[in-house]
């Protein structure tokens, strides 16, 4: 139970905002490989569209948006997005496993609970900075986590 | 006094289900009822190929993997969204049922030999469990695996260093009776494979 409200705890500061854009449950999935994928919620409160131009952080060499695509014979795809990657007027963007991710190219090895400082970079909120959480791989989900 | 029949026969089967779920929960004899994963229904028989492991051993599927709960899964390791989600929640099932674990065999095959190495296999597993295989192997004898095993052949997308690799993203399950009972797409819940992974290695062998 400890755990659990400890979790909570950890998400709720995992987050930044600028601007009317909000960015929440910034986590990043222990890398395992030379990439790791971030993922994050962007909720944009504001009456304009923004758009994303760029990511930075100190732990990669570069960020690149990506999307993953299910074709129907089981496979999937990966995606290079370019930036910039717009989001509408009071749109909320998720970024998920099996959809759109931050990739963090040749990643250094980060351990599960370090935080780590990204920044976004928006055409009109400017950069917003926030901390991501490094959780276990098979935790990245929004609720496929421990349920069993 | 119609629509009471339905009923009684809804109850009457959930009143099987649960009974069924319960033998299955009495360890012995599992049955393919109990599954949360794909149902693979007939089961089908294990694909028939030799790669190489990371040691550099020649890897026969069939002969090694005989008489064990077997997982078999293409990836590759610059795959971060979706490849490291099966094996670490796999990995974490064999935390909690170690006496399972103990005589099962998973197999990863890279489908990137042009990037992915041997060493760099073996350290990508190790993430997870130092007990994975890590299989690879020219790119023609990886395409002979993986239509073996009906799934698409995995197919290199861009050029350069940045290309990505359209691949199959679902794992297969085999029973200790050698045949797939199961797969499991990408979105498969921790909780299904602490379920089915029990389930497969009651089915006999």
């Amino acid at each position: 139970m400890l755990a659990i409200v400890l979790a909570l705890l950890t998400v709720g500061s995992c987050s930044g905002s600028g601007d009317g854009l909000i960015v929440t449950d910034a986590r990043i999935g222990m890398p395992t490989g030379p990439n790791a994928a971030l993922y994050l919620t962007v909720e944009n409160h504001s009456a304009t569209p923004d758009a994303l131009e760029g990511a930075d952080t100190t732990v990669a060499n570069s960020i690149e948006i990506h999307e993953t695509i299910a074709g129907d014979d089981g496979t999937m795809a990966m995606r290079l997005v370019e930036a910039p990657m717009e989001v509408s007027a009071e749109e909320t963007l998720v970024f998920q496993p099996g959809g759109f991710h931050l990739m963090l190219v040749d990643v250094d090895r980060l351990d599960v609970g370090e935080e780590v400082e990204v920044t976004l970079t928006w055409q009109n909120a400017g950069e917003i900075t926030f901390k991501a959480v490094v959780v276990e791989p098979q935790d990245v989900g929004e609720d496929q986590s421990h349920d069993g | 006094m119609e629509p009471d029949v339905p009923i009684i026969r809804r109850a009457l089967l959930l009143i099987l289900a649960g009974s069924l779920a319960l033998a299955g929960c009495g360890g012995g004899a599992g049955s393919t009822e109990d599954l949360q994963g794909v149902v693979i229904d007939p089961p089908q028989p294990k694909p028939e190929f030799t790669l190489t492991d990371t040691a550099g051993n020649p890897y026969d599927f069939v002969a090694e993997t005989e008489g064990k709960l077997t997982l078999l899964y293409f990836g590759y390791l610059n795959c971060p969204d979706i490849c490291p989600v099966h094996l670490a929640q796999i990995a974490e099932t064999f935390d909690r049922i170690p006496e399972v674990a103990r005589d099962a065999e998973v197999v990863f095959v890279s489908v990137d030999p042009e990037r992915d190495s041997s060493e760099e296999i073996r350290a990508f597993l190790d993430n997870f469990d130092e007990r994975f295989v890590g299989l690879t192997g020219t790119l023609e004898e990886l395409e002979t695996a993986q239509t073996a095993a009906g799934v698409p052949v995995a197919v290199f997308v861009g050029d350069g260093e940045d290309y990505t690799v359209n691949h199959a993203a679902q794992v297969f399950a085999f029973a200790p009776d050698g045949m797939n009972h199961s797969v499991y797409p990408f979105g498969t819940r921790q909780s299904q494979w602490n379920n089915d992974l029990q389930v497969l290695a009651d089915l006999g062998g």
